[in-house]
């Protein structure tokens, strides 16, 4: 794992503790929506804004609801902040 | 270039860097979560995810959220005609800003009209204070342009549809409605010629928020502008049409702290919050410059003189304050003298002495003089606005007085009356003629004043005012006065029990209630409406207050005691054998703790009230009518 998503790892997890509310949650590249308690359609439209305005990235239209899980969350933010 | 956009809540203060710290402190103990700590958060310039977190706090306390007391509760229910859950939890942190608890009922979206009509629906049912309604074009049919009769029909049945939602929820959730107006489109096919052709949408949207707006004036229900902050902001920005077409999302969410902020605003003044009295510095915040260095060649202000008209420009805003009632005020550290005559020297000033209901100038501390301010004009020190330039009076005045909304000047005075406005103190949910005459009813009272130090003893400074009292029904013609008497009246005030004007109404209908308003002149001229005292009959031969309010500004004058005489005769008349009051402390009654006793009401054992509340009685046959120096003009028969 490169130190670059390491850093974007960590932004990410803030962002899940604060639009959750829950500072327990530990972030894993695998992790999907069933494994976050509370994380339905409403609050992943939270995720997204919040993850826009954290790394200053747009996501294009239909981009953000179709990622599969935090590995490629990550990856996609990381894809965007180098454009 | 305008550095202090409105959607960032310029007047507000950063969000402190440990924002999420302290959210973290606070969440580990919520039992000792008080009122001041949420607010204390909640008055900075927060963003979804953290007026989010303060609605999580609120959740966290254990019912009955007896530590949050101080706060207004409101239940309210939310509809709309696209998703409102995304704003739910930022309006319920941005209500704490404005003394607010709220509890939130939320519809399924697109429902409205659904939810209005059938009295088993969940807002019918859920026993709410207010039903807000968020439109949005969503709810306006696609037209064909250019058809004018097309247009009418469109506009008639959106304007029928609007008017069965809002009686609907008058009738079925017996609330008030507080409905929103619907934000043009930023897609505007024709240009220049959009709004001349018929059947577009910006037209028919036009006609639609121009009826919402005339019968939110008409009726019991509130208004909530939507569109005019929509413009206020910018068309072009207002929506995201990638959050519209993935999640019906009405707005750019980065506009949910404004949205919040504003639908905040008209809850609580709907509810009696808004501010009274607009505190203001002198030296560099109506002119630039110091008055007693420069002197009256040196400072400047008025038209001619770009920095001169950026402080014209606040002198004007606090006048068009005055006109819709607001009082003002001088708070500044001048000499008196220099400072008074700055107002009769200066050429291009807005405002005049005559416009200020309290003038302070002296070498006193601010919050001293705010106190002064607060007493003289019977006010709550938390209804007061001071706007300073200087940030360490801005600083000392929110340490020791942090129930005073202070706002944040920018550096730049250009934008002094732009950052007044935008912070929006003095929202009201109605316009009465009396407000516009407020000031002018305060310095008769400074004058009244002034007659009682010459009059010497109280007797002949009563006897000297030549009061002269009217003791009236309820007029639906003033339900606005009345209502707004009950809903932001808090010293007197016996048992603080809020009514909406659709309330009022119904109670002028019911046979078994009497809801009485008093009106007060006097030498140095009318005050109005300034007492309103509501009966109830529930069993036969017993007259429940439910209400006995009055404004401060007519204190000490035997307005109670007269008004007493007439009830009792009113009630005898009716046959009734006594009169039963109730005093609900609120911590800011406190005035009126020992109303009953010192009018003879007896206790009463009270098993059916809260425990702090006490319950008192009057018989009727044995009533000695109370000596006062008040001529009655009129009583009903």
């Amino acid at each position: 794992m490169s130190p670059e998503n390491n850093t974007t790892k960590a932004r990410l997890e803030e962002i899940f503790h604060d639009v959750f509310g829950d500072e327990s949650i530990q972030l894993v590249e695998t992790m999907t929506a069933e494994d976050v308690d509370g994380w339905d359609s409403l609050q992943h439209i939270r995720l997204l804004l919040a993850i826009e305005n954290e790394f200053s990235i747009r996501f294009a239209i239909g981009e953000g609801t179709s990622l599969r899980n935090v590995g490629e969350l990550i990856e996609k933010i990381d894809a965007l902040q180098d454009q | 270039m305008n550095n202090y956009p409105i959607e960032e809540l310029p007047w507000l203060l950063e969000a402190p860097a440990d924002f999420r710290a302290r959210l973290t402190t606070l969440k580990a103990k919520p039992e000792l979560l008080q009122a001041r700590d949420l607010q204390t958060l909640a008055a900075h310039r927060l963003n979804e995810v953290q007026l989010h977190g303060l609605s999580r706090l609120i959740d966290l306390i254990a019912e009955p959220k007896e530590q949050l007391q101080e706060l207004t509760a409101l239940r309210i229910a939310m509809v709309g005609s696209s998703t409102t859950q995304m704003i739910t939890p930022a309006l319920r942190g941005a209500c704490l800003r404005h003394g607010l608890l709220l509890e939130v009922h939320e519809a399924e979206f697109g429902q409205i009209v659904q939810e209005a009509i059938d009295p088993a629906s969940g807002v019918s049912r859920a026993k709410v204070d207010v039903v807000v309604v968020l439109l949005d074009h969503s709810v306006l049919p696609q037209t064909s342009p250019g058809c004018l009769e097309r247009e009418q029909a469109e506009v008639a049945a959106a304007i029928r549809q609007i008017e069965v939602t809002l009686r609907g929820f008058n009738e079925n959730a017996g609330a008030p409605v507080l409905i929103s107006t619907i934000p043009k489109p930023a897609l505007q096919a024709a240009g220049s010629l959009e709004q001349t052709i018929p059947g577009t949408s910006c037209r028919c949207l036009e006609e639609i928020n121009r009826t919402i707006r005339q019968i939110t004036t008409e009726s019991p229900n509130y208004l909530f502008d939507l569109a005019a902050l929509a413009e206020l902001i910018g068309l072009s920005r207002w929506t995201d049409p990638g959050q519209w077409f993935t999640a019906r999302l009405p707005f750019d969410q980065i506009f949910i702290p404004i949205v919040t902020e504003h639908l905040a605003r008209v809850l609580g003044a709907i509810r009696g919050k808004t501010k009274k009295v607009l505190a203001l510095d002198l030296d560099n915040t109506l002119w630039s410059g110091v008055i007693g260095d420069d002197g009256v060649e040196g400072v400047r202000v008025g038209q001619g003189d770009p920095v001169g008209e950026a402080h014209l420009e606040l002198q004007r805003l606090a006048l068009r304050y005055k006109q819709q009632g607001v009082i003002l005020a001088v708070v500044s550290k001048n000499d008196e003298e220099v400072a008074r005559q700055a107002f009769l020297e200066l050429d291009g000033m807005a405002l005049g002495l005559d416009d200020f209901a309290v003038f302070v100038a002296n070498w006193t501390d601010k919050v001293s003089n705010l106190r002064f301010i607060a007493e003289t004009l019977n006010v709550g020190t938390d209804s007061i606005v001071f706007v300073d330039d200087n940030p360490a009076e801005r600083e000392l005045v929110r340490q020791q007085m942090p129930e005073v909304s202070v706002p944040e000047l920018p550096e730049n005075p250009a934008f002094y009356a732009q950052v007044l406005s935008a912070a929006g103190y003095f929202e009201a949910v109605s316009f009465t003629a009396e407000d516009s005459r407020r000031t002018e009813m305060y310095q008769a009272n400074q004058a009244r004043q002034d007659a009682l130090s010459e009059a010497g003893d109280l007797d002949g400074f009563l006897s000297s005012l030549e009061m002269k009292m009217s003791f009236e029904t309820v007029d639906p013609q003033n339900l606005n006065r009345v209502t707004q008497l009950i809903n932001k009246t808090n010293q007197f005030n016996l048992t603080t029990r809020r009514h909406s004007l659709s309330d009022v109404l119904g109670m002028v209908e019911d046979h078994n209630c009497f809801p009485y308003q008093v009106k007060l002149l006097d030498r140095f001229g009318d005050n109005g409406t300034i007492s309103v005292i509501i009966c109830r009959e529930e069993d036969p031969g017993i007259w429940e207050i439910d209400t006995w309010l009055m404004s401060c500004r007519v204190l000490k004058r035997q307005v109670e005691d007269a008004a007493l005489n007439t009830l009792v005769e009113l009630a005898k008349a009716r046959g009734v054998s006594s009169l039963r009051g109730r005093f609900s402390p609120t911590g800011r009654n406190g005035m009126v703790s020992e109303f009953f006793p010192t009018m003879g009401f007896s206790p009463l054992p009270d098993e059916q009230g809260p425990e702090e509340d006490s319950a008192w009685t009057l018989e009727i046959a044995g009533y000695q009518p109370k000596t006062h120096f008040i001529t009655i003009l009129q009583q009903p028969s």
